[in-house]
């Protein structure tokens, strides 16, 4: 197979690979924009047309990018100076050869096991909403929606909107964690949800703090969840999240480096964070959540009111020191000021850099964009405002820190790897994570450890940091088409 | 995606006929249908989790193809889908 070239391929067609695509454009770069989804949007856009997603698809249309749906990207090296992309999909396999490549892979969700989990109807948070998206009807259907961070009340809102019931919103991390940064969300709750153009049905579901689902039951589908307070709950749906991880598969593969701390941007925000959300000029009165925005409306919201509310910085140290290794187990893609990774020719925008929301990841893949297309100097005027979002993303994370509780909740019998039923006895056996890959094969099914990878991550605090190509399970046909290297697992 | 111009669209899921909105992936028209996806490898009944792609635990035989992941793909016409709960 003969190997196309371009000048910058985008892997991921989100926000951030969108942007990128875009600011590449704009500076005369011939740009091929890549997704494995039949269509763009990535996670927040997925299926939205009007508003900002809106705006940034006729953007990118307009920008004479190339862009291709339904291709995954399952391989990245490099290959003489180049970095080689290989590719499989609907239409086939294929190899990329890029001068630069934006990696924009997003993020997805963290799955913590309890019992009960892998009952059908119990799904991830984010992948409710998806699956709703695409067609799922939920009209009538009772949730409990249960988890951390602001997606749960986005989703909840949503899965309102389309006619379910919702029983109870239920946040893991205590009221005291959120004053402070997301104080209002507590003491206003009324006027989120409002700005939130929740419907009436939304505003009578009780949204609880320090309480989380700890066990589901059922029979051939969901029909009950068990609460932490022992309290028992009918359902015909469970909407379980505990937030996100970045997609870091291709970069690993590639070679990047992987730091587990924030990057140096995040850390320099430490000292500057009420400064910033003091500076957030952007944040509207009014427009507490745009339709299109989603969760990342509310979070606006959030800052904004919390503006008004926030404690003093000597406060938030305080919260963070109760829990310094909030999210420190995530591992992120480390990049420079300008999103160039340590691989030459490799950038990195969104997500797979720390969790951020749509605005950070717009801003990275502008950067990241300009930066492809050899224009540092404009991705370095966005410096501030990147430092500005990642600042308010670092209190986020910081507010919704896993409690140890929800750790804990799987029990010896419960499976851990779906994809090879492996469960938590005998995972807790092992000492570490390649020795429970060999010993009990968890994380060696197709998912090839995203859901229980992620989990261990966090539950035993091992280092799960081992992607291989091909990324993503595919025919020999494609390996062989494309030149790729076998798995030898 | 939706390049059909139709209303509905009528597919298959074991050897039912479904209905559903052209742009539907086929793990929301199974699921709509009151199935699951897959036995897991003890036989567990398993259904959609992530709705992105990423657990796999929503494949179905799609038109004679294994484990196909049915929330990445959209229903087509005539499509053929075979669930964990095909008699
Ligand atoms: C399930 C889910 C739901 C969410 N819902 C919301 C919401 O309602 N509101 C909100 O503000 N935020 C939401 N988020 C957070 C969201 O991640 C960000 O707000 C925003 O979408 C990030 O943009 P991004 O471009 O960095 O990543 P994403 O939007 O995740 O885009 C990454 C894209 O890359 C594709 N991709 C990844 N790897 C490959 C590969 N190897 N080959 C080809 N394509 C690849 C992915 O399929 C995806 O389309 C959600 C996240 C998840 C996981
Ligand atoms: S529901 Fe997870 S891969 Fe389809």
């Amino acid at each position: 197979m003969r190997a196309e070239r371009a000048r910058v391929a985008v892997v991921g067609a989100g926000p951030a690979g969108i942007a990128a695509a875009v600011a590449a454009r704009s500076c005369g770069a011939r740009v091929v924009l890549l997704d494995d989804n039949p269509d763009m949007g990535g996670q927040i856009w997925r299926r939205v047309q009007d508003g900002p997603a809106g705006e940034w698809r006729e953007r990118v249309k307009q920008s004479g990018a190339e862009i291709r749906g339904g291709v995954t990207v399952f391989d990245a090296e490099k290959v003489g100076g180049r970095v080689r992309l290989r590719c499989d999909g609907a239409a086939g396999a294929s190899v990329i050869d890029a001068e630069r490549v934006v990696l924009a892979t997003g993020a997805r969700e963290l799955f913590l096991p309890f019992p009960g989990w892998t009952l059908p109807g119990v799904f991830g948070v984010g992948g409710l909403q998806a699956l709703v998206k695409n067609g799922l009807d939920v009209r009538g259907k009772r949730i409990v929606v249960g988890g951390t961070g602001p997606l749960l009340l986005a989703v909840a809102a949503y899965l309102s909107d389309r006619g379910a019931r919702i029983e109870l919103i239920a946040e893991q991390a205590d009221k005291s964690r959120m004053l402070g940064f997301a104080g209002a969300m507590i003491r206003q709750p009324g006027k989120l949800l409002q700005g939130a153009k929740l419907r009436a049905s939304i505003i009578d579901v009780e949204y609880r703090f320090g309480a989380w689902i700890a066990e589901a039951r059922g029979d051939d589908r969901v029909r009950q969840v068990v609460m932490s307070d022992g309290g028992v709950i009918e359902v015909d749906a469970v909407a379980c999240g505990y937030g996100l991880v970045g997609n870091t598969q291709l970069a690993q593969v590639v070679g990047v480096g992987i730091g587990h701390q924030a990057s140096a941007i995040g850390e320099r925000q430490e000292g500057t964070r009420h400064l910033a959300l003091g500076t957030g000029e952007e944040q509207t009165q009014e427009g507490i959540g745009h339709q299109a925005s989603g969760i990342w409306g509310r979070q606006e919201g959030t800052g904004h009111l919390a503006r008004g509310t926030r404690e003093d910085g000597r406060k938030s140290k305080e919260t963070r020191s109760a829990d310094p290794k909030a999210g420190a187990w995530r591992g992120r893609v480390v990049v420079d000021d300008v999103m160039r990774t340590s691989v030459e020719g490799v950038l990195c925008a969104g997500e797979p850099l720390g969790i951020g929301g749509v605005e950070t990841s717009l801003v990275e893949g502008t950067m990241a964009g300009y930066t492809a297309a050899g224009r540092e100097e404009l991705a370095r005027g966005l410096i501030p405002r990147r430092r500005r979002e990642r600042a308010f993303a670092a209190a986020m994370e910081r507010t919704f820190a896993l409690r140890e509780e929800v750790l804990r909740l799987a029990r010896p019998e419960t499976i851990v790897c779906r994809c090879e039923d492996v469960t938590m006895a005998r995972i807790a056996a092992c000492d570490h994570w390649r020795g429970a890959k060999l010993l009990t094969r968890c994380g060696m099914g197709p998912c090839q450890g995203r859901v229980c990878g992620a989990a261990v991550e966090a539950m035993m605090g091992w280092r799960v940091r081992d992607a291989r190509p091909p990324i993503y399970p595919v025919s020999m046909n494609a390996l062989a088409a494309t030149g790729g290297a076998m798995e030898d697992a | 995606m939706g390049t059909e111009t139709r209303e509905v669209i009528e597919l298959f899921i074991d050897e039912r006929s479904v209905r559903v909105a052209p742009g539907a992936s086929v793990a929301a028209a199974v699921m709509n249908a009151g199935k699951a996806c897959r036995a897991s490898v003890t036989g567990e009944r398993r259904a959609a989790l992530c709705g992105m792609g990423v657990c796999f635990e929503c494949r179905v035989e799609i038109d004679g193809v294994l484990h196909e992941r049915s929330c990445m793909i959209e229903v087509s016409e005539g499509m053929r889908v075979r669930t964990v709960d095909a008699g």
